[in-house]
């Protein structure tokens, strides 16, 4: 009786294992973990917009603090672009090819609503692929 | 003593043969690529080497070049002119240290570069632009052609030297020279490794063991391909299953048989939940299983065989969309497991399974088979546990009879026999290639289902490799349904397949299907029959000669498909290893490396395919000889049908030396 009790026992640890394969579908939630948070790094994947574009497309910061933008490129080159007066000078990443990180750093010094979007042509809707970056007061 | 001596003789003929396979080619590679040749030639064909450099325009576009096919001349000057019609690309030219960017709209400017190699090289987009970014393609040909020239040349000489080899020293049990008939038994006769994988074989837990690391890449494969980066290339299920899953495959079919099959996770669920065990024996009880029986008339490879044509006419979304890949496995995972508890045994696997049937197919030609020492033994012992089975294992799962089985086709190497067998009379072999070949294809002559997933097989090594590696887009475009998206779970609605795009689909399926399941075997009837003529022998039908014949694509066409295989891995090696670090494309880096994109050793590639293309050339011929010596009893009717079928053989051969080379 006793060897069959343990044959048992290998199985429930069996089937146990074989449960836990099912974490792999946890894995994605890692993705903060394993891209670091750094408060003040905000991570951008582009896609092209057909796929969703920007993937953050609504981003609050504080006025006069340093803030560093990650740009990934999913499927195709981009590039992570901001012209606008209010800044020293303009943002642009150039092109970022497909499973490639870029950074960039902009201070805003005035609070508003600035636009971002990709600078090199992607994709028919490319126009179309934009992001809004919403300054606040300090 | 006299035993030993023909051994020896028929070893050095074999040594012979070997020589003029594959030191011949690589010799003459050698001397091309070290540039020996070109000092000779350049003497009197290249006057114009200081001379102005030739402009070249070429448009870049999602996924093609126009001009897809390039001639220069041998030792020519040429610049470049690259334009982007639509987004980022690159320019790569195999063999040239060359990584240009051709952004979108613009036009760059690559070069003056000297082409002193004559062949035909591969210009490949070197930045990725959409899914079938891998895939675009033109041929760059430096005229006069030798290589090509060089490599017809050796074709056809492999297939006159094997035929002379034949018609001389052929012999029912040689194959190129060496005794096919030599086998040695592994679990006694290799010493230390031998009785160690006895015992782990004979170990409940292995089969559990091998399939776990499985089953959690299957899972991530469903995690990745669901959720992940839509772009192929950059995604786990994409990269690793169809570059390194795809290409090992074809090695392990060579060495190890069906050995996929005994780690394969698709019906391993429905098998433990039929058992209501993951390790040890328990006997199957209705309560989790209906216990049908499997109809007779689906009991063969027929529907594996159109599985697996059907997935090749969707070979072009499937390896290029993670999500459609997802889809596929879940499917065939649901459908495994669903089968396995309606009729308990591996059914799914024996006709069903896409992989399974073409693994099967080819496992004939494995140096590696499980069979019993003896089958007297097995057929005179009344317990036959290796089919009912025992407290120590299941019956066959595979539905056969271990100790009187004759082929690897159905032997799915779950080594249930050799744990019940209580005579030990089961163990592994190793084996020459196609050991039992000829008396297979007389035995199951009239089996047409082998014989046509030969012939799909067959020509899809040829479409494959048009598709993935030729310059020819408007095959891609076909198959690709004219669709610019790559697509996960969230963006499967870019897939929605528009009116002209399958129209663009219908062309490819029905061409595809057409020459695999029509065109190649009736020109292969028709040579048959000519064979049959040639004989001249009356009372042998033509279907039986053709049914035979036809299971020679099996060593023939898995040659080709390894050096499909290898130009798989030595082009888009990077993916797959950069998938393990970044599984979901999302620019992860778990174990600290990625690499660039690079082939590796690309003018090469073609050198390192023809001897395989020469060595299934010469098999394809030497098994035809060894059936028809069955047929016949003569040798001078096998010699001349041989001689008909050859020229079929070299024609096949010579399209691909043509597709390479």
């Amino acid at each position: 009786m006793v060897k069959r009790s343990s044959k048992i026992r290998w199985e429930v640890i069996a089937g146990a294992i074989v449960l836990l394969t099912l974490a792999m579908f946890l894995v994605p939630r890692l993705d903060d973990m394993v891209m670091g948070k750094d408060t003040n790094t905000i991570l951008i994947r582009a896609s092209i917009k057909e796929a969703g574009g920007f993937d953050k497309r609504s981003i609050e910061v504080k006025a006069g603090e340093k803030i560093t933008f990650d740009i990934y490129s999913m499927d195709m080159t981009h590039s992570f672009i901001i012209n606008d007066e209010r800044l020293e000078s303009n943002v642009n990443t150039g092109p970022i090819h497909t499973g490639e990180h870029k950074t960039v750093e902009v201070v805003f010094d005035e609070p508003g609503e600035y636009i971002f979007r990709c600078g090199v042509y992607c994709s028919d809707l490319h126009g179309a692929m934009t992001g809004k970056i919403t300054v606040l007061e300090k | 003593m006299a035993k030993i001596n023909k051994f020896r003789k028929g070893n050095i003929i074999f040594v012979l043969i070997i020589l003029v396979l594959l030191l011949a080619p690589l010799g003459i590679s050698y001397v091309i690529i070290t540039g020996k040749a070109q000092k000779v030639l350049r003497a009197f064909e290249l006057s114009d080497e200081d001379g102005e450099a030739r402009i070249i325009d070429i448009t870049a576009s999602q996924f093609q070049f126009n001009p897809n096919v390039i001639r220069v001349g041998l030792g020519e000057k040429i610049i470049f002119r690259v334009t982007s019609t639509d987004v980022m690309h690159g320019f790569y030219i195999d063999g040239k240290d060359v990584f240009a960017e051709v952004p979108p709209g613009e036009t760059i400017e690559v070069g003056p570069l000297q082409f002193n190699q004559p062949g035909k090289f591969k210009i490949r987009c070197a930045i990725t632009c959409g899914p079938l970014h891998p895939f675009m393609i033109a041929d760059l040909i430096v005229e006069p052609d030798y290589t090509l020239f060089v490599f017809v040349a050796l074709t056809v000489l492999t297939a006159i030297t094997v035929l002379l080899y034949v018609k001389t020293k052929g012999r029912e049990d040689r194959i190129l020279g060496i005794n096919r008939k030599v086998k040695i038994d592994v679990l006694k006769r290799v010493r230390i490794i031998g009785p160690l994988l006895k015992r782990v074989l004979q170990w409940r837990g292995i089969h559990f063991l091998l399939i776990l690391p499985n089953l959690l890449f299957f899972m991530l494969i469903f995690a990745t391909g669901f959720f992940g980066n839509p772009t192929g290339n950059k995604n786990f299920s994409i990269a690793v299953v169809w570059i390194l899953w795809f290409a090992l495959i074809e090695f392990m079919i060579i060495f190890a048989s069906r050995t996929w099959c005994t780690m394969c996770p698709l019906p391993a669920v429905g098998e433990w939940i039929a058992r209501r065990r993951f390790v040890g024996v328990h006997k199957v009880r209705k309560w989790f299983s209906l216990n049908k029986k499997w109809p007779k008339s689906l009991d063969n490879m027929w529907i594996g065989a159109l599985s697996f044509l059907v997935m090749s006419l969707m070979i072009l979304w499937l390896v290029t969309r993670p999500v459609i890949s997802a889809i596929l496995f879940l499917i065939l995972i649901i459908m495994g497991t669903v089968l396995y508890l309606i009729v308990p045994a591996r059914h799914f696997c024996r006709s069903i399974c896409p992989a399974g049937a073409y693994i099967g197919y080819h496992s004939n030609e494995s140096i590696f088979e499980v069979r019993s020492r003896s089958k007297a033994i097995c057929d005179a012992h009344p317990g036959k546990e290796c089919i009912r089975g025992s407290p120590k294992g299941y019956g066959c799962p595979w539905k056969l009879y271990p100790g009187g089985n004759q082929e690897n086709t159905y032997c799915g190497q779950c080594y249930e026999c050799l744990k019940n067998c209580p005579l030990d009379n089961m163990t592994i072999k190793a084996r020459m290639i196609g050991e039992d070949l000829p008396e297979k294809a007389i035995r199951t002559k009239n089996n047409y289902d082998e014989s046509w997933m030969g012939f799909i097989r067959f020509s899809l090594v040829i479409f494959y490799t048009l598709a993935f590696f030729g310059p020819y887009w408007f095959l891609k475009d076909w198959g690709n349904m004219g669709n610019p998206y790559g697509a996960n779970l969230a963006s499967i609605n870019l897939l929605m397949p528009t009116m002209g795009g399958f129209q663009k689909w219908l062309n490819w399926a029905l061409l595809v299907s057409f020459v695999a399941l029509i065109g190649f075997p009736a020109i292969f009837y028709g040579f048959s029959w000519l064979a049959r003529k040639a004989a001249k022998v009356k009372d042998i039908p033509t279907k039986d000669m053709f049914g035979a014949y036809s299971y020679v694509l099996a060593p023939f066409g898995l040659t080709l498909w390894i050096g499909f295989a290898i130009t798989l891995i030595l082009v888009n090696w990077a993916y797959p290893v950069n998938a393990f670090s970044d599984p979901f494309g999302w620019g992860w880096n778990l174990f600290g490396f990625k690499f660039d994109w690079y082939p590796i050793f690309p003018n090469l590639i073609p050198f390192i395919q023809l001897p395989l293309i020469l060595l299934g050339l010469a098999l394809a011929i030497n098994f035809t000889y060894i059936i028809s010596l069955k047929f016949f009893n003569g040798r001078k009717p096998a010699f001349r049908s041989t001689a008909v079928m050859t020229v079929l053989y070299t024609g096949s051969a010579l399209l691909f030396v043509y597709l390479i080379g």
